[in-house]
């Protein structure tokens, strides 16, 4: 579309809501995936209200520790059982 | 820790960024008048009592932080671990300017031009890297270390 010779304008496009991510467009989907999925995670941990906002950052602290730690990138799996053995004792200190 | 490693950020960032530039006065004035952190401590304290809602709308802006940094499918450096470090590096910054900003007002309309001028500073520019490298000389390299700097 960027290459062709005429200008573009808005009637020409489709409207769409959905987020245009440019950088991700060479990510495969099983990684595009593993990514939404910590989003998701990180989401869950951050809005946990359970938790004061100090003891849920540190709580994130240690998950993308134990990700960074375990190598989890691109196991789905991996990074799943990373956030149910998180150890919430960071959070109490 | 947090008294030192807060006004040397402050001190740093300010002679680049116009947004700081406009705070700094009020902060450095109040800054001024702790000598101890049990005083910035009963500043915090003041705060949350002046906004009951405040970890809440604290929560809402970091959310809001990570939407528009498009976490963490964009804009990440280093290891997961490493990034984290900038992100609470922000979050000190963030805590440590608005408490010592809100000593002497009382106005939600000032909590909110605060808010604006750092996250001005702190999208649009590198500033999660920066707070990495500066945790690192500093010596805060692990979550013990680095929840000292908790406000």
């Amino acid at each position: 579309m960027l290459s062709s010779p005429k200008a573009l304008s808005f009637r020409e496009q489709k409207i769409t809501f959905d987020k245009i991510i440019p950088t991700t467009y060479h990510l495969s989907p099983e990684q595009r995936k593993w990514l939404e999925r910590l989003k998701d995670l990180n989401y869950s941990i951050l809005l946990n209200r359970s938790l004061n906002l100090n003891s849920r950052l540190m709580v994130l602290g240690a998950f993308f520790k134990d990700i960074t730690a375990q190598k989890a990138q691109k196991q789905i799996n991996l990074l799943n059982q990373i956030y149910n053995q998180l150890n919430f004792a960071i959070a109490f200190p | 820790m947090i008294l030192e490693t807060g006004t040397k950020w402050l001190k740093e960032f300010c002679k680049k960024s116009k947004a700081l530039e406009r705070l700094a006065p009020s902060v450095l004035n109040n800054l001024a008048s702790i000598s101890d952190v049990a005083i910035l401590s009963e500043f915090r304290s003041r705060l949350y009592e002046q906004f009951n809602d405040f970890d809440c709308w604290l929560e809402k802006i970091i959310h809001n932080h990570f939407i528009f940094k498009d976490f963490p499918l964009n804009n990440r450096f280093g290891t997961y671990e490493d990034y984290f470090y900038g992100i609470l590096g922000s979050y000190f910054f963030v805590k440590f300017v608005v408490t010592c900003y809100m000593a002497d007002k009382v106005e939600k309309n000032d909590l909110t031009d605060v808010f604006s001028l750092l996250f001005r500073l702190i999208n649009h520019t590198n500033f999660e890297f920066n707070a990495f490298v500066l945790l690192k000389q500093a010596g805060l390299n692990s979550l013990k270390k680095i929840n000292k700097l908790l406000l």
